[in-house]
């Protein structure tokens, strides 16, 4: 009986830990300040100025790399 | 105006997005200009293939993350050293008290599986629903919320972030304020 108990426990115990590591749980703190540093990341690289390459395709004009075949 | 014309137009606008997607994606400015070029020449002679209606920013994302994919199984063994050096970097930060800069983060990025960094960044960085993650990666909807949830655990191991430390996660923000001011 003690034995089955105790295999009852240990299996409910590896359900939660699978449980666990299929779909951790992080602290909300954490995940807000994690959010606050990946937007600022985010907002700055926003803001770096676009190189003139990408301005010239938009344009029309086709870039000279090798692939390019036309 | 034609609708190409068009597209070329609001194509400016959802220059910069690319080019934060991309240089977060692979956490190396210059792969990721080659693929925003490529994805820009790739979305104009399809671009008959884009709906009217809607979201050109969904479309030319799901184009790079398609070409990212593409390129990291083409160059996952000369990728991985690179990745493991500039991470290496990161085993002596929480010692080194509050100095974590946007770099930093960048190289923790590339620490976590591809799938997990695109989903996050997606969501958590460009804002994007999680069902329009989903849609750009060609996945679930569960699924992606179990990518951004697992990033967002690993990434904060991988910075030492600990919400029972009084000095852990605010001394980054504290950092990269004093960074701003």
């Amino acid at each position: 009986m003690a034995t089955s108990t105790k295999n009852r426990d240990a299996l409910e115990s590896g359900k939660r830990r699978k449980a666990a590591m299929v779909d951790p749980k992080l602290d909300k703190n954490i995940q807000g300040q994690l959010g606050t540093l990946l937007q600022r990341m985010y907002s700055d690289l926003l803001h770096e100025p676009v190189p003139d390459r990408f301005t010239q395709i938009l344009k029309g004009f086709r870039p000279t790399e090798p692939e390019d075949r036309s | 105006v034609s609708a190409d014309a068009e597209i070329r137009q609001s194509m400016f606008k959802v220059v910069p997005h690319l080019r934060a997607f991309a240089i977060s994606l692979t956490g190396n400015v210059d792969r990721a200009d080659d693929l925003v070029q490529e994805t820009l020449v790739r979305a104009l002679s399809n671009v008959e293939k884009f709906q009217p209606g809607t979201s050109l920013q969904a479309w030319t994302f799901t184009i790079l993350r398609n070409l990212f994919h593409t390129e990291h199984r083409k160059r996952r063994r000369e990728v991985e050293d690179p990745e493991g050096l500039l991470a290496g970097r990161l085993a002596s930060l929480p010692e080194q008290g509050a100095r974590l800069d946007f770099d930093d983060l960048r190289i923790a990025l590339t620490k976590l599986p591809y799938q997990q960094r695109e989903a996050l960044l997606l969501v958590g960085a460009e804002g994007l629903s999680y069902e329009e993650a989903a849609q750009v990666c060609g996945t679930h909807l569960g699924t992606i919320k179990s990518r951004v949830n697992r990033a967002r655990t690993r990434l904060a191991e991988i910075l030492g972030l600990d919400a029972n430390d009084d000095f852990g996660p605010d001394r980054y923000v504290r950092a990269i304020m004093q960074d701003m001011a």
